[in-house]
């Protein structure tokens, strides 16, 4: 095999001030042609700065190349001015990004960025490139792709939008496609589609890919070689077989193992205390209307669809579903934090919709949340004292010493130095301020957290961390858990039992390990199947969910899930399935369930 | 998650000279001092009597003994401008305090409530927005008559649509931040989330309009002066010496260029004050 890119002693700095911080040291990389190489990291790892030097677009990030070569094609891109850069960028090596949003100029059509591009590199003319980029756009499997190219990036998903950028890297044929994170904002369903994509594109076009991910699951799923990079070296490489098999260096170690504790490590119902349900909700309907043009008839969006589920003391329920399931929604219904429209949610039994003010501030008291954005949710003008103090300053009338007192006492029971207290959320990593909120979450001792996606944004080595932490407080505290989170493995780590939900309804809620091994809804199958592994043999063929989550707006009738179904029948576009118990706490909304009745109870 | 990072090291890398940002700091502070006391005693900074005319002293360039100049009167130039700083000073502070407080509390129920109060709160300031700053100004002062109170009333209230607009866009992204759904699911009341959430993170943008609203005031209120709308008192303000001199930029330039010159230190003066002010308040500057 001929070697596109080879990346010898590469050192990078960013300029900070008068001084040169290295961010990258020493990496030394290869890259064949129609090889797939992942780059392997946590967050600050040097990742993405190396492949801005390969670009050369570094130099306008701050940084510099402050050693080595950069040799693709045995030209030294290192040295290259920036002009004879334009030659290559594009050409010879494209890039994706990992938010295809901000990639796409929202102002012009999908139609226009393309012809923009290929004409920018080929002199052909505009009806020529409109051809071109339609055949582009077919190539990455987008339905329709005509009436695309007169849409706007904001009227496709995320998903459409990542093959569009994909696409759009591809329009001059490069030789080397750098996909940075490219599926990390996608559910799996839709991840596992686009690593497909990449690996047909790659097979098609024999183009090389250096693929820079924080998963090592999605490296494991695509690479023919994985490098791991640590605090701007890279540590280890080798094949995918040699890094996850036998790795060698202490951090790659920790993060396959830590991905190993993931999967293997589930909530055992021992940590359960007692069967006492906490909180319960009956047949809960959210609908959300949509702004409307006049003279139409309006429309409605239908987040939540008569759910019904119920937690238990000391226990976890998790939720998964693609991003548009109406989980977050739920949450927020749990919560008091939206009217649920119909519907009843009991808190120890007592209907807690539209209750009184002093109803909702004490039911506020025994119910938190801790959100996704670790930043945002700490109000920045605030020390981390203020900040979970405020809880007991709504509540309660204790003096300043005492609630300094209590503040502390939190401060260590989420492993964060009790010291820590008079500085503010910016001094903090991503980790530390998510242990900020659960602190605040947990200062009143309440019954219930809601975890809305609370350690998606988390690298890998600090998820675990926060988990550890999460059934530590619930082991001590006795606390009840819904945690969302889109990576499943996660889920399964800290929940007892897991709804999947589709589209506003609940369609199979089990205990963990039996809806990960056992699943009964087609639906459950194909997440799971989707769900990127470190299994060694992934050369496996996967059973890849076709198409997106239909617009809420219009659901599809009867079965939701039958327009991505195969065993979808006439019955399923007809009539919508049922709850139906399958046995203990197993239930399964489906009119042909993967697992039968009968079948589970004959195994028991 | 990268390019957050990469985005911290390059704020980091924009590290500013504290010597020149202290000593300008600095500056600022004495000028504002130095014109407050002006304000407050004219009569022991002044090197003559703002009012005594001499035909033989008229129009005569900068020297030892007339500091700035005189006029077409022969009145000392830097006299009159340190008898005039009062009700400069006075205009210009206050019709922003005025001007932006209103301004600043109607964006903050427009941008809170968000529903048909906040369409009519916004709509009227629409329509204010529609008459240029100085005709409503006009209007307010020709409909009230000419005072010093009403000057400033006018000018807060051609000021008061860009402060309710600034302020409602700044409510209205603060309010979806994460902490303050983060206060509602602690059980903190409306009152208790704008008062410590929404108020005090939608402030900074106010303070630099604020800063930059009071050098437009004092210009505004010349505007008001010239059409004897405002108040010519026998000592004119700041902005109508600027406007006297305009008559003799040609032979005597110093009329019209100190007046100017003064204003413009006044507003860059109050301008880095805030600015400081700004930082001081937020504690991400403070560390790096």
């Amino acid at each position: 095999m001929r070697t596109l890119l080879e990346i010898r002693n590469l050192s990078v700095g960013i300029e900070r001030g008068k001084e040169v911080i290295p961010a990258v040291r020493n990496v030394n990389l290869d890259i064949g042609s129609g090889e797939i190489v992942c780059l392997v990291g946590g967050s600050g790892s040097g990742k993405t700065v190396t492949s801005l030097a390969v670009l050369r677009l570094i130099d306008y990030e701050g940084g510099r190349i402050t050693g080595g070569e950069i040799l693709f094609q045995e030209e030294d891109i290192a040295s290259l001015a920036q002009q004879e850069m334009n030659g290559i960028r594009g050409r010879k090596i494209a890039m994706v990004t990992q938010d295809p949003m901000t990639a796409l100029n929202p102002v012009f059509t999908i139609g226009n960025q393309f012809v923009e591009v290929i004409r920018k590199h080929k002199s052909v003319s505009r009806s020529e490139a409109w051809n071109e980029a339609i055949g582009l756009l077919e190539k990455v499997h987008i339905p329709e792709p005509a009436s695309r190219m007169k849409q706007y990036p904001l009227e496709l998903s995320g998903g459409m939008l990542q093959r569009v950028a994909i696409a759009l890297a591809l329009a001059c044929q490069p030789e080397l496609l750098i996909a940075d994170e490219p599926t990390t904002a996608l559910d799996v369903t839709i991840q596992a589609q686009i690593l497909n994509l990449l690996l047909e594109l790659r097979a098609e076009e024999g183009m090389s890919i250096l693929f820079i991910t924080h998963d090592l699951a999605v490296a494991a799923e695509i690479a023919d070689k994985v490098a791991v990079m640590h605090e701007g070296s890279i540590v280890e490489q080798g094949t995918a077989l040699e890094i996850f098999a036998f790795p060698g260096h202490w951090y790659t170690k920790s993060l396959v193992q830590s991905k190993h504790d993931l999967l293997t490590s589930s909530a055992s119902d021992e940590n359960r205390q007692d069967d006492e349900i906490i909180l319960e909700a009956e047949g809960i309907s959210k609908v959300f209307p949509l702004k409307s043009k006049p003279f139409q008839p309006k429309k409605y969006v239908q987040a939540v669809d008569e759910v019904s589920l119920y937690i238990r003391k000391g226990e976890t329920l998790g939720l998964v579903g693609e991003s548009g399931s109406g989980k977050s929604t739920l949450g927020k219904l749990l919560v008091s934090l939206q009217e649920a429209d119909s519907g009843q949610i009991l808190y120890r039994g007592k209907d807690v919709t539209g209750g009184t003010k002093r109803e909702k501030k004490e039911l506020r008291k025994n119910t938190q949340v801790v959100f996704q954005d670790t930043f945002s949710a700490l109000n920045p003008r605030w020390k981390v004292e203020e900040i979970i103090g405020e809880p007991l300053r709504v509540h309660t009338r204790l003096s300043k010493g005492e609630i300094r007192e209590r503040v502390e006492e939190v401060l260590q029971l989420v492993d964060l130095d009790p010291a820590s207290r008079t500085r503010y959320p910016h001094e903090f990593s991503g980790g530390q301020r998510q242990r900020i909120n659960i602190a605040r979450a947990i200062i009143l001792h309440p019954e219930f957290l809601l975890l809305d996606e609370a350690v998606s944004a988390l690298d890998l080595a600090v998820q675990s961390k926060v988990i550890e932490l999460l059934k530590k407080l619930q082991q001590e505290m006795g606390l009840s858990y819904v945690f969302m989170a889109h990576g499943l493995d996660v889920v399964r780590d800290i929940s007892h039992r897991i709804g999947v939900m589709y589209l506003g309804r609940i369609v199979e809620i089990a205990p963990a390990e039996e809806l990960f091994t056992k699943p009964a809804h087609p639906y459950t199958k194909a997440l799971l199947e989707a769900n990127p592994t470190i299994d060694l043999d992934h050369k496996r063929k996967r059973h890849v969910l076709h198409g997106e989550i239909p617009s809420p707006v219009n659901p599809p009738a009867g079965c939701h899930f039958h327009t991505r179904c195969p065993l979808a029948t006439e019955k399923c576009r007809l009539e919508a399935p049922a709850m139906e118990l399958l046995i203990g706490e197993r239930a399964v909304a489906c009119h042909y369930p993967l697992e039968k009745k009968e079948r589970v109870e004959l195994l028991r | 998650m990268m390019i957050g990072s990469l985005k911290r090291i390059k704020s980091l890398s924009y590290r500013r000279n504290s010597w020149w940002t202290g000593s300008l700091l600095l500056l600022s502070t004495g000028f504002i001092l130095f014109i407050v006391i002006c304000s407050l005693f004219p009569d022991q900074i002044a090197s003559h009597s703002p009012t005594r005319m001499d035909p033989s002293d008229a129009l005569l360039a900068p020297s030892l003994e007339h500091l700035l100049g005189t006029d077409q009167f022969g009145r000392d130039i830097f006299s009159l401008i340190v008898h005039g700083s009062q009700q400069s000073v006075v205009i210009g502070v206050l019709s922003v305090l005025i001007g932006g407080g209103i301004g600043a509390l109607i964006g903050l129920v427009s941008g809170y409530c968000n529903n048909a109060l906040d369409n009519t709160f916004m709509r009227i300031m629409d329509i204010i927005m529609t008459i240029p700053g100085i005709m409503l100004a006009i209007l307010v002062s020709a409909v009230l008559g000419p005072s010093t109170l009403n000057l400033i009333l006018a000018v807060s209230i051609a000021s008061l649509p860009g402060y309710a607009r600034v302020m409602r866009g700044q409510v209205l992204h603060v309010k979806d931040a994460g902490y303050v759904h983060a206060s509602r699911s602690i059980g903190l009341g409306h009152t208790g989330r704008i008062l410590f959430h929404i108020l005090p993170n939608s402030l900074p943008p106010m303070l630099v309009m604020a800063t930059i609203g009071v050098g437009n005031a004092i210009l505004m209120a010349t505007g008001l002066s010239f059409l004897g709308l405002g108040t010519v008192h026998e000592i004119p303000d700041w902005g109508y010496l600027l406007s006297l001199g305009r008559d003799y930029l040609t032979v005597a330039w110093w009329i019209g260029f100190f007046p100017g010159l003064f204003i413009s230190l006044f507003v860059i003066s109050v301008n880095i004050l805030g600015d400081a002010y700004r930082n001081y308040l937020d504690p991400r500057s403070a560390t790096s």
